[in-house]
């Protein structure tokens, strides 16, 4: 090894890169991680589009409940409506043939 | 890095992140000063060194040792190195003997010779200076540089006795005395 080698080795010497060197290595190794955060996401889209359609199942599930209880409901009430008319109806015809009889009894 | 490196082998296989830092902290001169010696610029040299890393960190499962993890860094850095000039050709490839001068301006702001050498490797061709740059920066012999670039040992030998010629040549000129040693220093390496 000669003077102007170590002139050489002198001039070569290794340098530092700049200080966050190390840290912004470490940043970019995460892309190199993405297969696991990208099953991760995928199954939380899944969990989300499942909780999605079994919600939408429920509402319509219950909306559903809502209309059969509303329709059972009216039916009732038309049914309550039919026999108070059929009783008055019966009275009616009660009071007619009532009237019929006296004016055949008075003639 | 080196009293730990079993204990990251038998680690997680992709090399937790904690011990990838000691690993980087231990080598990232090394890394980016083959690429800053060789491309003169700080930022591509930056680039490469983290490219080199990320590509350790991919291959991690296949490092056997320490000298094997340093021998990878020196080999992947030496030849992304090369590469990287190569596509952005940054040096206009020229011959040995063709290596332009300094110009008068660069020769002004060259006051110190440490400088001047520096920025006369960076003209060499690429193989001429990536030999220069595992010889005087990592220290290497003759065998491991033909090894790292995937030459014949010969050829090294030759390269690097011409690199130092000119560059002594160079230097002389730049001077205007004798370089430091008139001696063949790449010969007298391999006595």
């Amino acid at each position: 090894m000669n003077d102007f080698e170590n002139e050489l080795r002198k001039a070569l010497a290794r340098r530092e890169p700049s200080p966050d060197f190390v840290e912004r290595v470490l940043a970019r190794t995460a892309p190199a991680r993405k297969p696991a955060s990208f099953v991760f996401s995928w199954w939380r889209f899944a969990s989300a589009a499942a909780l999605i359609v079994v919600l939408f199942s429920a509402a319509f599930g219950y909306r559903q409940h809502i209309r059969r209880e509303k329709g059972e409901a009216a039916k009732k009430q038309l049914m309550v409506a039919l026999r108070i008319a059929g009783t008055e109806l019966r009275d009616v015809q009660l009071h007619v043939k009532k009237i019929e009889k006296q004016e055949a009894v008075l003639q | 890095m080196l009293a730990s490196f079993d204990a990251y082998l038998t680690a997680d296989p992709a090399l937790p992140l904690p011990a990838f830092a000691d690993v980087i902290e231990a080598n990232k001169a090394m890394v980016y000063s083959i690429g800053w010696h060789f491309l003169r610029d700080r930022t591509a040299a930056e680039e490469l060194a983290q490219e080199v890393f990320l590509q350790l960190h991919r291959n991690w499962h296949a490092m056997k040792s320490p000298a094997h993890v340093t021998h990878w860094l020196r080999r992947t850095a030496s030849h992304r190195a090369i590469d990287a000039a190569r596509r952005s050709k940054r040096r206009a490839e020229t011959s040995l003997d063709e290596t332009a001068e300094p110009s008068t301006l660069e020769r002004v702001h060259d006051t110190f010779l440490s400088s001047y050498l520096e920025r006369i490797v960076s003209s060499l061709p690429e193989k001429a200076r990536m030999i220069v740059i595992l010889r005087y920066q990592e220290d290497m012999d003759i065998e491991e540089i033909a090894r790292t670039l995937d030459m014949k040992p010969a050829t090294v030998k030759t390269q690097l006795a011409r690199a130092l010629e000119l560059l002594r040549k160079k230097t002389e000129k730049r001077l205007g005395e004798p370089a430091p040693n008139g001696r063949d220093g790449a010969q007298g390496d391999q006595a």
